[in-house]
């Protein structure tokens, strides 16, 4: 059973679609904004000398997945529908990558 | 089962979702989001040898905190920033098959990260003539090793972006090549993506005495 | 379907088209006889090791060249003999399982393909050179630093080669299982074969760059004068260790898993039950999987990592062991009140049960920390692994061969002969491998080319090398065996076990090269056995029959790997031949590169077998089945 969807002319599906990609560009610029700014706010606080030396690595780590985490999901749009194996086997490696960091990290004598 | 039984959007003139919309181009799709998930464990097992030989065996003068230049790095990140934004937006012309704008946005993308690429090699030769070497210490191999992997990262993203463009230049969007732009593109973000923890855990952690 | 050209495919035969071949069923064959090739070299290995420790102070090899013998019986029949044979039992049977006409990526699983048997072919070119890798299998520096034994390049570039191969055929897989499942193929449908093959093609993705990275840092120390593991310029030995075991214990489970699942097909097919708790199979699997990469310390309680990591890493250790035993117990449960026959695919099945148990149980001995202070490189843990690995993995691939040899050649293995191979290998792994637990409790180390005597560890050995001589007659007659049946001029028909379950017994012998003309609709779990109970002669199908579009044979993916063997090779050789090497080098790079700037520029669209063929297919087939 159809539902009488109202019809759309030709010109209002484009305009839709205008309006839809420009909502997506304001998106991803807003999203290079921001990196751009934590990029700024990283560097700065260091080159300025801010932060004691316990607090610089755990700063700029968050700064780093913030980033990392607009790259992710805005850039290369990995929330989509029907990526959930994606997501899955990236959670996983970041998990793996974790391990792996962190033991070298602690645990090399 | 071919490539003609997708239907076009009539008003871009080819399917929605362009790079999967084909099984191929889907398998291709979901392949190279799993091959970098490999590649994170990849760059962590990079990182992690890098942190644990941070500075080790490292001449006075020639640890982390006496020798990067912060000015190039902050050149380099913002050079390699855009040009992720440049790689997006080259993608959303191709998603509207707009291929004069995508190719012009994957121009611009090549001559930032060549620009990138410029950079770190005039970096470590400059770190070479102050003596920072590969085997000069544990460090030195850590270093060059980790940032080296990085930039043959993208070296190979430059060749192989401009391969797709030379091979594609007279052609239009397809169902065949816009796979392969798309994933040359997740690739150019996920550089991106391990530059930013390079320029955060080696060059700024690294400033930090 | 537009317009195409009707392209026949090209005659197929020769060894031309196994070279370009990209079909899954053909790579398959080819992996597993390559991996067969290497498990005899590996086995005259092991039988040179047991023969040096016959008895005491031996001299039948030098201590030098039994360093050589055990870093190579160890590599080659980890990564040459045991991984490759388990990925040609996925090539040969997931596409099938899963109702797929072809892998996600043909071409790649080719690539895959010739950068294994590259790989092992340069690794064990070293033998010629007089200088096989002597640093063990886990190649430790700093001994595997010492840039005198040219062996160690070898080992470095040929795992690189062949490992490149093996994570292409991992992200092949998980791609082909997700995406080119036929209609109804649910994931709570696929065979256990698959599943397993699943999680291990995943631990593949996640486990073999760490190996990667290492192997790099290990040859850029040994061929361009790095410092990682060179503690007088800040390196640290410690690096190596880990990052060989965060690879190296997944692997074991990249092995292990895919022959539990070969077990879970074999088991319900001669029990003619359904297996027991396929639900928890698939969960405990996926468990083992994710557990598996949080372990690997306890190859390393004794390097001094500290109480609270070896704490950590030995719970983890045991906690693995509770979905094994629900694995067991399942098999056990599937077996009780089964209809069983016992072919010898079904030997091996239930006799895999007790011996992998006592690895099992060792294993949980092992992992608790303050006891593995004793156990450490002696020969228990020797026993252990052989233990596991033996009679889990090698025990599997037996099993998958006696199973699915008809499947993937149209012959069948003399089940008489097949018996006979396994009571020698049975009673000859027990007797191999069983006295080496008491060697190492009464202090044998391992890795030692010789031994005092009177220090009651000569009957245990002499009884040991006995045991290995049996497992090499066992071998003599599984090879007789398989050349005997490939000789054969008698083919068996579609389902010759009568038993099968799952959608590759629903297919014609030998399988067409397009696998299914119409592709299946799944109702089920054993789909086949579903419909055999309903009284169908076979499955329902979800489409017409049609063309059929096939991907073109291509010899790039074995220029590719020869070009990078000869980059390897070049690359060793360039130490001790200079401009010679390096010219090998670089016209090898030269070739990969070459081959794929080819690939990429080359429109390859493939070709399609049409209708008519497909229909002529089916009628043949039909008259076959009604004779």
């Amino acid at each position: 059973m159809e539902k009488h969807e109202p019809q759309l002319t030709r010109n209002q599906v484009e305009l839709e679609m205008k309006a839809e990609r420009g909502r997506e560009t304001q998106l991803q610029l807003i999203s290079f904004a921001l990196m751009i700014f934590l990029t700024l706010i990283a560097f700065g606080a260091v080159m300025a000398d801010l932060m004691p030396h316990w607090a610089a690595g755990g700063f700029l780590i968050i700064m780093a997945i913030v980033q990392v985490y607009l790259q992710l999901y805005m850039f290369m749009h990995m929330n989509n529908k029907g990526n959930t194996w994606i997501k899955v086997m990236m959670g996983l490696g970041v998990f793996v990558a974790l391990t792996i960091v962190a033991t070298l990290r602690l645990l090399i004598w | 089962m071919g490539h003609h039984s997708v239907p076009n959007n009539p008003i871009t003139g080819i399917p929605d979702h362009v790079e999967k919309a084909t099984l191929e181009g889907k398998n291709k799709y979901v392949a190279f989001w799993f091959f970098l998930g490999g590649e994170t464990t990849l760059f962590a097992s990079l990182f992690g040898t890098y942190i644990g030989l941070h500075n080790s065996g490292a001449k006075e003068g020639l640890r982390s905190y006496d020798i990067f230049e912060m000015g190039l790095v902050f050149i380099m990140t913002m050079l390699l920033l855009t040009s992720s934004l440049t790689s997006v937006l080259a993608m959303m012309a191709m998603k509207r098959n707009d291929v004069k704008k995508m190719k012009l946005w994957l121009i611009i993308t090549l001559l930032l990260g060549l620009g990138f690429l410029s950079g770190e090699i005039y970096e470590f030769n400059h770190y070479y003539h102050i003596g920072h070497t590969f085997t000069s210490s544990a460090f030195g191999s850590a270093f060059y090793t980790l940032v080296g992997f990085h930039g043959g990262h993208v070296l190979f993203g430059l060749l192989w972006i401009s391969t797709l463009l030379i091979r594609n230049w007279n052609r239009g969007i397809t169902v065949v090549n816009a796979p392969k732009y798309y994933v040359s593109s997740l690739y150019w973000h996920f550089i991106d993506v391990v530059w930013v923890f390079i320029f955060s855990v080696v060059y700024l952690m690294g400033m930090v005495k | 379907m537009g317009t195409h050209t009707m392209g026949m495919p090209q005659k197929k035969s020769g060894i031309m088209d196994w070279l370009t071949t990209v079909d899954h069923k053909k790579i398959g064959i080819l992996y597993i006889i390559s991996g067969l090739f290497f498990l005899l070299v590996g086995g005259v290995e092991a039988l040179m090791i047991r023969f040096q420790l016959i008895k005491p102070m031996n001299d039948f090899v030098s201590g030098e060249l039994f360093n050589q013998l055990i870093t190579m019986h160890g590599t080659t029949m980890i990564f040459l003999a045991a991984m490759p044979m388990l990925i040609g039992y996925m090539n040969a049977a997931v596409p099938l399982q899963i109702g797929a006409r072809d892998v996600a990526f043909p071409f790649l699983n080719a690539l895959g393909f010739w950068l294994f048997f590259f790989g092992g072919v340069l690794l064990n070119l070293s033998w010629f050179f007089g200088a096989a890798p002597n640093a063990g299998w886990t190649a430790y520096a700093p001994l595997s630093t010492v840039p005198e034994s040219l062996g160690v390049d070898f080992y470095s570039l040929g795992l690189q080669i062949s490992g490149f191969g093996t994570l292409m055929g991992g992200i092949n897989f998980l791609v082909t299982i997700l995406n080119m499942r036929a209609p109804g193929m649910k994931l709570m449908r696929m065979p256990l074969f698959t599943w397993t093959a699943f999680v291990a093609s995943a631990l593949i993705v996640f486990a073999f760059p760490p190996l990667t990275v290492g192997l790099f840092l290990l040859t850029f120390e040994r061929l361009f004068g790095a410092h990682f593991f060179d503690p007088a310029a800040g390196g640290n030995i410690v690096i190596w260790e880990h990052l060989f075991w965060i690879f190296g214990h997944p692997e074991v489970y990249i092995l292990i898993l895919p022959a539990f699942g070969i077990f879970s097909e074999i088991i319900p097919t001669f029990a003619r039950k359904r297996l027991f708790g396929y639900t928890t199979m698939v969960f405990a699997t996926m468990l083992i999987g994710f557990l598996g990469f949080m372990v690997w310390v306890h190859h390393m309680f004794t390097v001094g990592l500290g109480p609270v990591a070896n704490a950590i890493f030995a719970v983890a250790t045991m906690a693995i062991a509770v979905p094994t035993g629900v694995k067991i117990f399942n098999w056990l449960f599937t077996l009780w009140g089964g209809k069983l026959t016992f072919p010898v695919a079904m030997l091996y099945s239930v006799a895999f049960i007790p011996s992998f148990l006592v690895g099992g149980m060792t294993g949980v001995m092992l992992s608790v920390a303050p006891a593995d202070y004793q156990y450490h490189d002696s020969y228990f843990v020797v026993a252990h692994f052989h233990y596991v690995i033996v009679g889990g993995v090698v025990f599997g691939l037996f099993a998958g061969l006696y199973y699915w040899f008809p499947l993937m050649f149209g012959k069948q293995l003399n089940e008489f002969w097949g018996k006979i191979q396994f009571w020698l290998f049975f009673i000859g792994f027990h007797l191999t491998f069983f006295p080496q637990h008491i060697l190492g409790l009464t202090g044998m180390p391992r890795r030692v080319f010789t031994y005092l005597p009177n220090q009651g560890w000569e009957t245990m050995n002499l009884l040991s090398s006995i045991g290995a001589a049996f497992m090499g007659v066992s071998t003599i007659v599984l090879v007789i065996s398989i050349v005997a049946a490939l000789m054969s001029k008698e083919y068996v028909k579609r389902d010759v076990w009568g038993d099968g379950r799952t959608l590759e017994w629903t297919l014609p012998v030998p399988t067409p090269e397009y696998n299914f003309a119409q592709i299946p609709l799944v109702k089920g779990l054993d789909t086949y056995w579903l419909e055999k109970m309903a009284g169908n002669k076979t499955v329902s199908v979800s489409e017409e029959v049609g063309d059929i579009h096939m991907p073109n044979n291509s010899i790039l993916p074995f220029v590719m790997s020869v070009g990078l063997f000869l980059a390897g090779l070049g690359f060793i050789l360039r130490l001790d031949y200079g401009t010679v090497g390096l010219v090998i080098a670089l016209v090898g790079l030269a070739m990969t590169f070459i081959a794929m700037f080819f690939r990429s520029w080359i429109d390859d669209e493939g070709y399609y077998i049409p209708k008519s063929v497909v229909e002529e297919d089916l009628r043949l087939e039909a008259e076959k089945e009604a004779k």
